[in-house]
């Protein structure tokens, strides 16, 4: 940490404000750089102090001198986590040249914070992740993959063993700020939740254009001067759009996902995987949006309807109280998902056996389907409804 | 009837194979790709298998681990076979996890990416490792890993298993022998990695296979990145050369193979880069004598070790 001793440090991370007033210079130089490659655009993150740029990397680079390039652009934010193959130990190599220059975003491996770790599991995970990535502190360690129901429910983020090494990593110095992360079904419920215990600095978040439903939780970040950062900003896992509607037309339409992102008020940064130097170029270009063009519209939308028509957003609702019978539209929508697309097959159906059967979706048949009505999306829910309805009565 | 018909295949698949299946809304009925039942053995000395083995495909891997999907994608994963096995007296778990890649060296690229090279060997698969919690090996186009809680310790009886899960999943096959293409003599031990997209942040060099050597500082590296033809090579040989517009020094070779150039960039160091026919050979980091000693020797080695044919003895 060049240019601040331990005790520095520490009063640094005891007050926020002051920090902000100690590290002045935190800002890439690049700022407001003519260059098109370059990072053009600064925000402050959340209460940190920190000036990130509105674009910030993810993970995904394989040769370290891509991850030098990216910094010498003016990204001053990276995402890693222990969970990212050998990631942590390639940022690692040229991290002690920029660490004053770059805030460096960690994560705990998901599988290790649980209900039950005790402080002295996860503060011995931190050093692991401070030695790989060749530096004595992070900026911000996380809870990965918080709503996720791999991991475990809402207890798991509710173990004070967390909050007791976080505050024992900050007071060594080894922690600047706290936060999670998630793009899981129960995202919105378990960030909620940790916004209104004051448990983070940091949000890390799966939104995109199609995820409308994060806006109350952003705001309420926002109103708690908690930073806020966007991933899985393409809709898609993995940082390709390999929709065949779109041919050869992937950059623009990636652009457009990324402006999206930039042209909300409600984000400090996003973050996106950066491979190789024609990614860092081609996100870089971006930089500095703060509109959306009609162009930029028409490829949101040949993308909306390659994806669009099964995705239920997390934390939507509108179908909420849609149904004349009760039928809990999202939950059991959010229970198929469950059985579906996370493996989570018993745990589904014991939950939709918690759903009366009067409220079940047998009752869909020959309804006229208000909750489509209501659906914003213009999802087929009945159909999904029933199919539901057949997979998690096996129970 | 419909239901009925649902019924059955889900009774079926958990009677036949132990599995139960992630449908995902991508793969609503897949087929059992290989025998997960025989790999995965029931038992093994004090651990017993969960009746559960979970399946994930490239649609729906990031549920499983996340952010490291993305990379595994990358390297070819085809399908992943989870399960638990719990010593019934301590309760302690073992989570197996065989991901099945595209290929043997799809396999040996994932292995060689996540494993650390100070870990202990341990004699599984083709080649294998074991650190304080965790095994991983590589067997055929199977990456396995065993971990277990940290401090959970019982290597021993881990390595059983691991043999157990080794001996299920077939031969194990050999190194891949485009390990031979780099000389042996300062090379770091297991350096040999495949690279399959990216390499050197280079969009359009995939497929590649790199090397590290002994140097002062960094270790130098030399790579070789193939393409289908070569003029496929020479265009993207090209692009590089003008991607390293800025470097100094910038020197036309006209030899080995086809020629290239060399060139000193800020972060890589002394840069010496050919064409070989439809290949790249590109020396990294390396003082400027030994990086043509070392490319024209790898030159030489892709005129005689050939992707596809069996490797000599000693030349790994």
């Amino acid at each position: 940490m060049k240019g601040m001793n331990r005790r520095g440090f520490v009063r640094a991370s005891a007050a926020v404000a002051a920090a902000a007033m100690t590290r002045p210079a935190i800002a890439a130089p690049a700022q407001d750089a003519p260059d098109s490659g370059r990072v053009r655009r600064f925000k402050p993150l959340g209460k940190t102090g920190w000036r990130v740029g509105d674009v910030s990397a993810g993970s995904g680079q394989r040769d370290p001198a891509v991850l030098n390039y990216i910094f010498e652009s003016g990204i001053n934010l990276i995402d890693t986590g222990f969970q990212y193959a050998g990631h942590e130990e390639l940022v690692g190599k040229v991290l002690p040249k920029w660490r004053d220059k770059v805030f460096v975003l960690d994560k705990w491996d998901p599988p290790l914070v649980t209900a039950t770790v005790t402080k002295s599991a996860l503060l011995e995970a931190l050093d692991v992740s401070l030695q790989r990535l060749n530096t004595t502190y992070v900026d911000c360690m996380m809870l990965h993959s918080i709503g996720h129901p791999r991991y475990g429910g809402l207890e798991r983020i509710q173990n004070p063993a967390i909050y007791e090494a976080w505050d024992e990593a900050k007071r060594l110095g080894k922690v600047r700020f706290t936060g999670a992360s998630s793009h899981g079904v129960r995202m919105i419920e378990d960030m909620n939740w940790g916004l209104d215990n004051n448990r983070f600095d940091l949000i890390l978040i799966g939104a995109n254009f199609l995820t409308h439903g994060a806006e109350p939780l952003l705001k309420k970040a926002r109103a708690k001067g908690v930073g806020t950062i966007a991933m899985k900003t393409m809709t898609t896992y993995k940082s390709d759009l390999n929709i065949q509607a779109l041919q050869n037309e992937q950059t623009n339409a990636r652009q457009a996902c990324l402006k999206w992102i930039l042209a909300s008020d409600l984000f400090d940064t996003l973050v996106v995987s950066m491979p190789n130097y024609d990614r860092v170029a081609e996100y870089l270009a971006v930089s500095g949006t703060t509109s959306l063009t009609a162009r930029d519209e028409r490829y949101l939308r040949t993308v909306a309807a390659a994806v669009g028509p099964r995705y239920c957003r997390p934390g939507c609702g509108a179908c909420h109280g849609a149904c004349p019978h009760g039928v809990p539209v999202a939950d059991i929508l959010r229970y198929k998902m469950y059985f579906e697309d996370y493996g989570e097959e018993k745990f589904a159906m014991q939950r939709y056996g918690l759903v009366p059967a009067s409220t079940r979706p047998s009752r869909c048949a020959g309804c006229a389907a208000p909750c489509e009505a209501a659906c914003p999306y213009g999802l087929r829910v009945r159909e999904r409804l029933s199919e539901a309805d057949r997979q998690l009565r096996f129970a | 009837m419909r239901w009925l018909a649902a019924g059955l295949m889900l009774v079926t698949l958990t009677v036949d194979t132990g599995v139960a299946r992630q449908t995902g809304q991508r793969s609503v009925a897949r087929s059992i790709p290989y025998s997960v039942g025989r790999a995965l053995p029931d038992r093994s000395g004090d651990w017993t298998r969960a009746a559960q083995i979970q399946m994930f495909n490239p649609g729906d891997l990031w549920e499983h681990i996340n952010g490291a999907a993305e990379q595994y994608l990358t390297y070819g994963f085809q399908d992943l076979a989870t399960a638990q096995y719990t010593d019934r007296t301590t309760r302690t778990v073992v989570v197996v996890e065989v991901y099945r890649m595209a290929g043997a060296v799809n396999a040996f690229g994932i292995y060689r990416q996540e494993v650390s090279p100070k870990a202990r060997a341990v004699p599984l698969g083709v080649e294998g490792r074991a650190s304080s919690n965790t095994i991983r090996f590589w067997t055929g186009e199977f990456y396995v890993k065993l971990t277990t809680p940290p401090g959970g310790g019982r290597m021993p009886e881990l390595e059983a298993l691991g043999a157990a899960i080794a001996k299920g999943l077939g031969a194990p096959g050999a190194m891949p022998v485009e390990a031979g293409w780099f000389p042996t003599a300062g090379q770091l031990p297991d350096s040999v990695k495949f690279i399959p997209a990216d390499a050197l942040g280079q969009a359009a060099f995939a497929n590649a296979f790199e090397a590290k050597y002994e140097n002062p500082g960094e270790p130098a590296t030399a790579l070789v990145v193939p393409f289908g033809s070569d003029k496929d090579a020479a265009a993207a040989f090209a692009r590089y050369e003008s991607f390293l517009a800025k470097a100094r020094g910038k020197t036309k070779v006209a030899s080995p193979g086809d020629g290239g150039f060399s060139a000193t960039d800020s972060f890589q160091g002394f840069i010496l880069a050919v064409r070989a026919g439809s290949r790249l050979v590109i020396s990294l980091g390396a003082p400027e004598e030994r990086a043509a000693a070392m490319v024209s020797d790898i030159v030489k080695r892709l005129g005689t070790v050939q992707a596809g044919q069996p490797r000599k003895e000693g030349s790994w």
